[in-house]
């Protein structure tokens, strides 16, 4: 009976969360391969530790796992980037190009990487509450507690990056 | 392009279908890596061999005594025990859940219908259910 409720409960948990963490961590990440991995481990998380996670406070643990996760593969990404720009032209150069020329061969949606250049822009606070709040529709509580930031940060947070958010895409129009 | 189109599009994009098949399988094949052949040998052993022993204690047992059958067994019909009220209650916590975590699930898609007609039959049954097993096991903690 456990192990039904607890397939249950993760497949009802995919269901509901799956696309708010694949959002969540392409806007944190800037790619969609690095975003798939990230949703495959924050699913097969969930499932190893989904009994001791409250229905009621799932979507809270999810976004928190997944923030802390993206920030992880940042940090690596940036390791290997310092050790591998010793030597010669760095791989941030080939990094961009592969975010941004396989994005757009392999997705095809140039208004979708223009999205993820304009996200990329934003520090990663501003973008991780801009994203929870207005495109995964968390209250400003649920915000707080993911980030551990209070409500009033949440609030100036959001209006910086709507902001910041909008000069970069004005910018971006008229060059 | 603006702040409207950019959530508009962020909000449009979807979980890859290829994501979640991987996940799938990746349980899959954790969870056969426990119920695999390399654990039902043990499993089915010990089972056997409990299965063994019990016989052979209920045959031993059965041989040197037979149990009384007094006129009191007949006629009064047992009060079942807390603790039984208790395995019902467990059992029947388990099958609110699920129904809880299928109307979660299908609120999505039905979310009118489910609100107005059965969330309300659904808080009755478990109010009565409580009242029920509040009255038989006396505030003992499920």
């Amino acid at each position: 009976m456990k192990g039904m409720m607890r397939e249950l409960k993760f497949k009802i948990l995919c269901h509901r969360h799956s696309d708010a963490v694949y959002r969540f961590s392409r806007s944190i990440l800037g790619n969609a391969e690095d975003a798939e991995d990230a949703t495959q481990e924050i699913l097969l998380k969930l499932w190893r530790n989904v009994s001791d996670v409250s229905t009621m406070r799932a979507q809270g643990w999810i976004m928190k796992t997944t923030r802390n996760h993206c920030l992880n593969v940042l940090r690596q990404r940036s390791r290997v980037a310092a050790v591998l720009s010793d030597g010669d032209g760095g791989l941030e150069g080939i990094m961009d190009e592969k975010n941004r020329g396989g994005e757009t061969v392999i997705y095809g949606s140039e208004l979708r990487s223009r999205i993820d250049d304009a996200l990329n822009l934003l520090p990663e606070k501003l973008k991780s509450v801009f994203v929870l709040y207005e495109v995964n529709g968390m209250k400003y509580r649920e915000i707080s507690e993911c980030l551990d930031i209070p409500i009033n940060s949440v609030k100036v947070y959001l209006s910086r990056s709507r902001s910041r958010l909008k000069e970069i895409l004005t910018g971006e129009v008229e060059p | 392009m603006n702040e409207k189109e950019v959530i508009r599009a962020l909000k449009s994009e979807r979980c890859p279908p290829s994501v979640l098949e991987r996940v799938r399988e990746t349980i899959r094949s954790e969870k056969s890596s426990i119920t695999g052949w390399r654990w039902r040998v043990p499993v089915g052993i010990s089972i056997a061999a409990v299965v063994l022993l019990l016989l052979v204690f209920i045959y031993i047992n059965g041989s040197s005594h037979v149990p009384e059958e007094t006129v009191a067994d007949k006629t009064v019909p047992e009060e079942p025990a807390v603790d039984d009220y208790m395995a019902e209650a467990e059992r029947l916590k388990y099958v609110f859940t699920y129904i809880g975590l299928t109307l979660a699930e299908e609120t999505e898609r039905n979310r009118d219908i489910i609100l107005r007609n059965t969330v309300p039959v659904v808080k009755d049954s478990i109010a009565n259910t409580e009242k029920f097993i509040n009255n038989k096991i006396g505030g003992r903690e499920l």
